[in-house]
């Protein structure tokens, strides 16, 4: 039997991963936690182990597994995590960079956002539900009709959540103010919109520069402004973050060197699918903008990217972005 | 466990997923069987993984199912499946039966379209070979293992082969079950029973993999003219006309290869007020050309256009072979023939060339 835990990335769903792992294995024995966020990687799972009793961990599920099921009729854990902690414990805990730490969180995040319901789901929120961590498992182990014995419950008691180490918040408000401009700007356009569980979905999504990737090498992140000399090429990709489902409206502002700006761009937004396209012809030197409207699948499985291509040969020039914003249309 | 089984459709793959089925519950806990995809999927012109793939069909079963073991027989294996059961630990059956019995089974079943029911199977002998190369594959031979005094010895090779922990007196068990008995294949249908235009097309574009499946080599494959296509649906049994402009006349089979060096000889017959008018045959897998070849007939009668072609490992679609007529004023009628496949240089046993070798082999280092 599998076990599903949706959840973004963070100590919240890694303690109910653990918790049902040993729930449905016992303490000597828990069954093993598979990161798995499509049909395809579940059933990898299941091959590579020859089993299938194990702990699905989907962070990003994509909707094709959501609603397999949900038309499985599947009882399911989702576990929600504070974004804000989860981005704490990537970065302080883990060492990750916070452009990478924030493409994580939010690609988690937009599985969940936005009224995010889904039958037979037990919604769990660490801020609610993590301070009482007993029945938290209690209310798990009623959900997914696994045993909870007196033993688990004493070492929860114990020990529990206090094993992972969590980040207080003296220490975030200190790594906080440690940060620059930039830093808090690309947090804070990515993941506001998720600050509130359920919040105000009207909130938007703003990408900044340092979310998004060299064209032709997707591998290595922006630093600084962008180099467009040569040959038509795609300059810049990004951010490969996940959007929750729907229409939207991208605004998308850039700036432009005096010797780029006489040049006509292409940009286009994709996931699985091309979504969206323009050009752009900055008019001198300074600011450009485009608009462009897309609406994204239920279904979707890739992550969104934004790709701006020169269409002519360059000699000279940069580009940097100054903002992709993404507002419900 | 997974018990993963690749299979051509008909009665042989039936009868080993009932024989994995008996096992798997013999070794304890709950069992769920699928096939995959099913005879509509199997048959319809569709882009290879539109249906979705495998290993998404194998997960949609894990969550749909809470039993402990899942048969799933893969009838179209794609690149996924192969990637996965590439791994050192993968272990798999390969169900060999003969590929004319298998279309014959889907037209007695279904009722469907002789060219269909041989297209889908032609697609997955092209994939098939590709996993029974593998090291983890365990061929299961039609003639003989499912033969009543056989069927314990068949057992006893699956169990070692997959590591499944049963007793002696469990094995006969599952050999002795009335389950299996009544999936013993019957006598097939076969070749000469279907009408003679069917058999051709089925043998041509399929008795080639009969040695390979045997242990040989593959050899020659013949697509003839019933498995092409025209603009309007027309049948390919009358001679096209040519009048109406350059346009494209014929075109298909959209049927997969082994990846792989090919030739194909294609054979075209030209009315006398043909002659003179310029042709183009070309091939093309997933939209990207393989090859073109232009032709002149200079008098009426038959002629052959050759082309040499590598085919990409997993295409989509196949492989498009289209004859074009390039003249606006050419007049007359063109018959098809067939096309002749001869494999030159396969790359079926799923061996990666070390980079650098191909090098020294071309160069004779």
């Amino acid at each position: 039997m599998l076990f599903f835990v949706l959840g973004a990335p963070g100590r919240f769903s890694a303690w109910c991963e653990a918790l049902i792992a040993e729930m449905a294995g016992g303490q000597d024995n828990p069954v093993p936690i598979v990161r798995a966020d499509t049909l395809a990687e579940v059933a990898l799972g299941a091959l590579r182990r020859q089993s299938t009793r194990f702990v699905v961990s989907a962070p990003q599920p994509t909707g094709a597994l959501r609603n397999a099921l949900v038309a499985a009729g599947r009882h399911v854990v989702v576990a929600l995590d504070e974004p804000r902690a989860a981005l704490l414990q990537l970065v302080l805990r883990q060492g990750i960079s916070i452009p990478e730490a924030v493409q994580r969180v939010a690609s988690g995040c937009s599985a969940f956002g936005d009224a995010f319901e889904m039958p037979g789901a037990l919604l769990l929120n660490s801020t609610e539900d993590l301070p009482g961590q007993e029945s938290a498992a209690a209310l798990i182990a009623e959900h997914l009709r696994l045993s909870l014995d007196a033993g688990l419950c004493t070492r929860l008691h114990t020990a529990g959540f206090r094993e992972s180490a969590g980040v207080s918040s003296e220490e975030a408000t200190a790594w906080w103010s440690t940060l620059d401009r930039q830093d808090q700007e690309t947090i804070v356009g990515a993941l506001s919109r998720y600050f509130e569980p359920h919040g105000d979905g009207n909130v938007p999504i703003t990408w900044t520069h340092d979310l998004f990737f060299h064209g032709e090498n997707p591998a290595e992140r922006l630093s600084g402004p962008v180099d467009i000399t040569g040959r038509p090429h795609c300059l810049l990709q990004g951010p490969f973050i996940h959007l929750p489902p729907g229409a939207w409206n991208l605004s998308l502002s850039l700036i432009f060197s005096h010797s780029a700006a006489d040049r006509e761009y292409s940009v286009e937004i994709a996931t699985d699918h091309p979504l969206a396209s323009g050009n752009l012809r900055p008019n001198g030197f300074g600011d450009a903008a485009i608009d462009l409207a897309f609406v994204l699948p239920e279904e979707t499985h890739d992550p969104v990217a934004i790709r701006i291509n020169s269409l002519r040969a360059v000699f000279d020039g940069t580009l940097t972005i100054t903002g992709a914003t993404m507002a419900r249309a | 466990m997974i018990f993963f089984l690749i299979t051509l459709p008909g009665p042989f793959a039936d009868w080993c997923s009932v024989l994995l089925a008996k096992l798997a519950e013999a070794a304890g806990g709950g069992v769920v069987a699928r096939a995959w995809p099913t005879t509509a999927g199997l048959t319809a012109y569709a882009p290879a993984g539109s249906l979705g793939t495998t290993l998404d069909q194998l997960g949609q079963v894990l969550v749909e199912s809470d039993a402990e073991h899942v048969v799933f027989a893969a009838r179209q294996p794609d690149a996924g499946l192969l990637r996965a059961l590439q791994a050192p630990e993968a272990r798999f059956l390969v169900a060999i039966d003969d590929p004319t019995h298998a279309v014959a089974a889907i037209i007695a079943e279904t009722g469907e379209n002789p060219k269909r029911a041989v297209r889908a199977i032609a697609n997955s002998c092209a994939l098939f070979t590709q996993f029974a190369q593998l090291p983890g594959a365990m061929l299961l031979q039609a003639r003989g293992a499912a033969e009543p005094a056989q069927v314990r010895q068949t057992i006893d090779a699956i169990v070692a082969h997959l590591g499944i922990h049963l007793t002696a007196a469990a094995r006969t068990a599952v050999a002795q079950s009335p389950e299996l008995r009544e999936a013993a294949p019957r006598t097939p249908v076969e070749a000469p029973l279907l009408a003679p235009g069917i058999a051709k097309m089925m043998i041509g574009a399929l008795g080639g993999y009969g040695g390979l499946f045997q242990g040989g080599r593959l050899s020659d494959i013949v697509w003839t003219r019933d498995l092409f296509l025209m603009v309007g649906d027309r049948s390919l049994t009358e001679p096209v006309e040519l009048t109406g402009g350059s346009r494209i006349l014929v075109f298909g089979p959209y049927i997969h290869l082994i990846p792989g060096s090919w030739r194909a000889k294609v054979v075209l017959g030209f009315s006398d007020e043909a002659a003179g008018s310029v042709f183009i045959v070309d091939t093309y897998a997933d939209e990207r050309q393989l090859a073109a070849v232009s032709m002149q007939p200079a008098v009426g009668g038959l002629h052959t256009a050759e082309l040499s072609f590598s085919v990409p490992r997993f295409t989509s679609m196949g492989i498009e072979l289209r004859v074009h007529v390039t003249n606006d004023q050419t007049k007359g009628h063109m018959a098809f023939g067939q096309v002749t496949l001869t494999p030159l240089s396969l790359h079926y046993d799923g061996a990666e060339v070390p980079r650098g070798e191909d090098f020294r082999t071309a160069l004779e280092m």
